[in-house]
């Protein structure tokens, strides 16, 4: 991992904790506002503008983002990492890299 | 041999136990003597040294070895060896008789130098000193003036020998001429006048007086060129002048003219007294004449002319005249047979004469041939000492080339062999010297090398102390680039700063020095291309570290629950850090130590700058932090190494510094 070194945001080990919780706020910040905006769609489209399938919606968010980053912190040794599109194999489907988070080693 | 002898003989006691054997000990000891003699003979068979030598100590043996073994192989071999020997040294001899003068012969190489330089001038010119001939510059002088001295002569004798001659001729002139005048006054005696005569005389005899001066001068001019080529014959220097012969050729020729010349005179002299006696013959017929007319007519004037005569006196005259006119032809014939014993004398006379001249002549070509006949022997001779001179002096000069060649021979075998000699000498002293010569320059030359090392070396500290003070300013740049990195970094990262420039830089400086080498090969990786962070950046970290790692302390290696995380959160803000002083040799209870007080350690250290021990304790720390402070403990680990590596370089400067300062 060493040429990576020009990588801006060589994440140290120390950061790991602090990287993980901001991972958790955001993922359930997208959770809850995605179940919030189902919620919305559902209460005014089959509900008559009820007002418990956005509650409904944000709670499987949240629930969702709490699960997520459960399971982040409980597995110290996953990686994390993108799919990096990466022009198109012999068959025709694209092909992906993937490139883990930078680690320091 | 003695010993394999020796060696040989023990077998026989080991052989004689069977007389051990005890009952029949008569047996045995015959059987024994037949082993010990079987085994003699056996060995003798194998080893005929050993036979012969039984042989000579034992002589009844012979009869037994010949009769059992036949002729001795020995004596066989001996003899083959000898006639071998003879072979050989019929073959050989001859050779090594002819060898040694062979190595004898090729002793000193004649060294064919240079084929001595002699040259035979020299020794001819010792060998010629002849006769010290004058110079020819001396004799061309000493014959020119001769030649000079003789033209003078020769000229003026000519000279004066011509006016000789022409006076003699004159005079022979004035005698004809007082002749023929004579003879006409003689014959015509009526109309004679005595007086010509007389003047015709004087002019004669003055002309005989003045050429007899003449000639006596012409003389003495001969007589002084002669002088001179006596002269210039006695003298060796001119003696081979060929003018000499010439002049006195000259000489000859002119003296031999006055001589003709005087014949001549004497000559028309003669013939001039032949005159007179006429002339005397006529006065005396004439005086007797008158005397007798006297005598007959003493009266009469017979010179009176015009005196008539008388009849007496005219018939005595014709008397007289008849009687004369008798008388005359009686004297007539008389004098006719007078005439004929007159003109017998005058014969006999003339024949005196021309006798006399003959003879004068005679003599005078006798003395002209007698003088022709020295100059010629002269010539003759002069030519032959010529001849015989050139010839001695060929033959000298053969002699003393012939002498000079041996003696150059003689010089040049001499010089050969001194030549030799004085080669010996001079190789000996020259290798003498030489090897003298060679030790010296080889002293002069080590110690020369000493010196140079002792400079160079000296030098080469120079240079390498010189080099080593920059070393260690370089190092310590090093290690000041180590712990501040890039100055001017805006964060973290860009303060990191990659080693490669200044470790190449180094290893450049110090190319040759395996132990550089070898330290800064071994720097590592992150080091060389990424550059380690700042001791103060590793320190900001390890408060970060510090504080999550409190935070998460209670949270094992797998993770755990959010529940578990926020616990373990709430637990460290009640768990405070008291300041503590820990000891640098407390001894640390593996089992028994938590995660706080790891890193309260930890941070005590980090706050001394004791990263070495933070980095030691840290490693202790289990569950979360431990896998927090990996990244931390990795980095530092590389910063401290390459810190290390560093304080070597520098030691290392430091210590060749002091190595090369003298």
């Amino acid at each position: 991992m060493a040429p990576g070194a020009s990588a801006p945001a060589a994440s140290r080990s120390e950061d790991e904790v602090g990287q993980k919780i901001d991972r958790c706020f955001a993922d359930s910040l997208l959770k809850v506002t995605g179940g919030v905006a189902i919620g919305i769609v559902a209460s005014v489209a089959f509900f008559k503008s009820r007002s418990w399938p956005i509650w409904f919606g944000s709670g499987v968010g949240l629930g969702t983002g709490w699960s997520n980053c459960r399971h982040d912190f409980a597995s110290p040794y996953v990686l994390h990492g993108k799919r990096v599109p990466a022009g198109q194999d012999s068959q025709g489907k694209p092909a992906y890299n993937i490139i883990t988070e930078q680690h320091k080693q | 041999r003695q010993q394999s002898n020796q060696a040989a003989a023990p077998p026989k006691p080991p052989v004689q136990p069977p007389k051990k054997s005890g009952g029949g000990k008569g047996l045995a000891l015959v059987g024994a003597t037949v082993v010990g003699a079987g085994g003699v003979v056996g060995y003798a068979y194998v080893d005929p040294e050993f036979r012969h030598k039984v042989e000579s100590t034992v002589p009844p043996v012979k009869q037994v070895f010949d009769a059992v073994l036949g002729e001795s192989s020995l004596q066989k071999t001996k003899q083959q060896i000898g006639d071998l020997k003879d072979a050989v040294v019929n073959a050989v001899p001859k050779k090594k008789e002819v060898l040694p003068p062979l190595e004898l012969a090729p002793l000193p190489p004649v060294l064919p130098r240079e084929p001595t330089h002699v040259d035979p001038v020299d020794v001819r010119k010792d060998v010629t000193p002849m006769i010290p001939k004058p110079s020819p510059d001396v004799v061309f002088a000493k014959n020119q003036q001769l030649e000079e001295k003789l033209k003078i002569a020769i000229h003026s004798a000519e000279g004066k020998v011509r006016l000789a001659t022409e006076a003699k001729l004159k005079t022979i002139n004035a005698i004809n001429e007082h002749a023929s005048i004579l003879k006409q006054t003689v014959d015509d005696a009526k109309h004679a006048n005595w007086e010509n005569v007389t003047s015709a005389l004087q002019r004669a005899e003055a002309e005989a007086r003045v050429d007899s001066g003449q000639e006596v001068d012409g003389r003495n001019y001969i007589d002084n060129l002669r002088k001179i080529v006596n002269d210039g014959k006695r003298d060796s220097t001119t003696a081979t002048n060929p003018l000499l012969l010439n002049a006195q050729e000259t000489a000859n020729k002119l003296s031999h003219q006055l001589d003709e010349i005087n014949a001549l005179v004497n000559k028309s002299r003669q013939e001039s007294a032949v005159l007179n006696q006429y002339k005397d013959l006529i006065e005396k017929s004439r005086q007797q004449f008158a005397l007798e007319m006297k005598s007959i007519l003493p009266n009469v004037d017979i010179h009176a002319k015009d005196k008539n005569l008388n009849e007496d006196e005219l018939n005595a005259l014709i008397a007289h005249a008849h009687l004369k006119v008798d008388q005359l032809r009686c004297q007539l014939s008389d004098q006719q047979v007078r005439e004929e014993l007159h003109i017998s004398k005058a014969l006999e006379e003339q024949r005196l004469a021309d006798e006399r001249i003959a003879s004068e002549k005679l003599s005078i070509e006798m003395s002209r041939v007698g003088r022709q006949n020295e100059l010629e022997i002269e010539r003759a001779l002069v030519e032959s000492r010529s001849s015989w001179e050139g010839e001695l002096e060929n033959q000298l000069k053969r002699t003393a080339s012939a002498h000079s060649e041996h003696l150059e021979q003689v010089i040049r075998t001499q010089r050969q062999l001194f030549e030799i000699e004085q080669n010996q000498k001079v190789e000996e002293a020259v290798l003498q010297e030489r090897n003298l010569h060679s030790k010296q320059v080889g002293a002069a030359l080590s110690r020369l090398e000493g010196i140079e090392e002792a400079l160079g070396s000296r030098v080469a500290l120079d240079n390498e102390n010189r080099r080593a003070k920059q070393f260690w300013i370089a190092c310590h740049n090093l290690i000041d680039t180590l712990k501040h990195g890039n100055k001017a970094g805006n964060n973290i990262d860009e303060r990191r700063l990659p080693l490669n420039e200044s470790l190449n830089l180094l290893k450049e400086v110090n190319p040759e020095d395996e132990f550089v080498n070898a330290i800064i090969d071994s720097f590592p990786k992150q080091a060389t291309t990424v550059g380690t962070y700042t001791e103060q950046d590793l320190k900001n970290r390890f408060e970060q570290l510090y504080k999550i790692g409190r935070k998460t302390a209670s949270i094992d290696e797998n993770g755990g629950t959010l529940g578990a995380y926020f616990w373990s959160y709430v637990k460290s803000l009640f768990l405070v850090d008291m300041p503590q002083q820990y000891g640098n040799l407390d001894a640390i209870d593996v089992n028994n130590t938590d995660n706080y007080e790891i890193l309260s350690r930890a941070k005590q250290y980090v706050h001394n700058g004791d990263l070495d021990k933070a980095i030691r304790v840290v490693q202790l720390l289990k569950g979360q932090p431990a896998h927090l402070a990996r990244d931390w403990i990795v980095d530092t680990r590389s910063y401290l190494e390459s810190r290390l590596l560093a304080q070597l370089l520098v030691a290392h400067a430091a210590v060749s510094s002091i190595r090369s300062t003298y």
